[in-house]
């Protein structure tokens, strides 16, 4: 997949999946991976960049006498889920055509 | 590799960054490792699936650089963010999501010096006579008058209050005393002087830094 469309998927993905209830690094991993490849090393920078725009926040939480850094999502980010979601009408056009004509 | 080698490895290769985000990426990967080791994964695994210390220390650092270079996502990445999300109400679209070799790396935008930028700098700079260079270069020239006259108060001072008790001994006590109370004054106040400067100085180089950085970013443009 092109890695300028992949890597905005990954940001959407990534909240959509703190949409529901917050989550942490691995669980997110595991709840997207189904879906689109992801690795250790390319959510870093993905939640890096969705807290500096202020799509999510972060807290640390104690778990099993560790610390655990959970990540919820804003208002911003729920905001950044529907705007994308109103795209997909148009994209789901685009997708039938390339793949109804192109296949 | 073990996950000491791993983060020892990690921690040298982005041993750049400011101590906080070195940090940030460490805690990221010690729960990480944690959490999949509590899932019965051993530790020779997990190492392997965070990949190469380089390559993990490659995406780390160009993420990095990118992000401080731009203020906000680029136009084109939000265009593509947009017309990818609808993709998302198809999930049956990659039922098997193939495990590549690699990860796909993160796109960085490049940014490159502008020519016509540069050029119309240099042109701005040769009509109005090097104007911009000549402010900047007085800036200096000040500081440093102003250090060096710092320097001479406490180097006059300093010899006045040697000379202020040979005085003393040639039998003027008070003319004696007199001098070393003035010298020492002036060695104080060139003291004071060479402190402001040297803070000045400072201030001015952090200033000189900043215009430069800001003039680089007027002369590159960004593409891809």
């Amino acid at each position: 997949m092109d890695a300028q469309l992949k890597k905005g998927l990954l940001e959407v993905c990534v909240l959509v999946s703190l949409k529901k209830e917050e989550s942490y690094g691995y669980k997110i991993i595991s709840d997207v991976s189904p879906y689109i490849e992801i690795s250790e090393s390319t959510l870093y920078p993905i939640l890096k960049r969705l807290e500096a725009t202020g799509c999510l926040t972060t807290r640390t939480k104690e778990y099993n006498g560790r610390l655990r850094k959970y990540y919820m999502i804003t208002d911003a980010g729920k905001k950044k889920i529907k705007d994308t979601v109103a795209d997909l009408d148009e994209l789901k056009r685009v997708y039938e055509f390339i793949y109804r004509e192109g296949v | 590799m073990t996950k000491y080698e791993f983060e020892t490895e990690l921690k040298k290769k982005i041993s750049r960054l400011p101590a906080d985000e070195i940090k940030r990426v460490i805690e990221y990967y010690g729960e990480l490792f944690e959490d999949m080791a509590e899932r019965g994964k051993s530790e020779r695994d997990i190492i392997a699936e965070f990949g190469n210390p380089s390559d993990v220390a490659e995406k780390i650092l160009s993420e990095y650089d990118g992000e401080s270079n731009d203020a906000a996502p680029a136009p084109d990445a939000v265009r593509a963010e947009e017309t990818q999300n609808a993709a998302l109400s198809e999930p049956a679209l990659e039922p098997n999501v193939e495990k590549q070799p690699k990860s796909i790396s993160v796109q960085k935008s490049k940014n490159k010096l502008d020519v016509s930028r540069v050029a119309l700098f240099a042109l701005i700079n040769v009509l109005t006579g090097g104007v911009f260079f000549i402010v900047i270069g007085v800036g200096w020239i000040v500081l440093g008058t102003l250090a060096v006259c710092g320097g001479a108060f406490v180097l006059g001072g300093v010899v006045a209050a040697l000379g202020s008790f040979a005085v003393m001994f040639t039998g003027h006590a008070g003319v004696g005393i007199a001098q070393l109370g003035v010298s020492v004054a002036l060695a104080g106040i060139g003291i004071l002087t060479l402190i402001g400067s040297v803070m000045l100085i400072k201030l001015y180089f952090n200033f000189n830094k900043f215009i430069v950085g800001g003039i680089k970013k007027l002369l590159t443009v960004k593409e891809g």
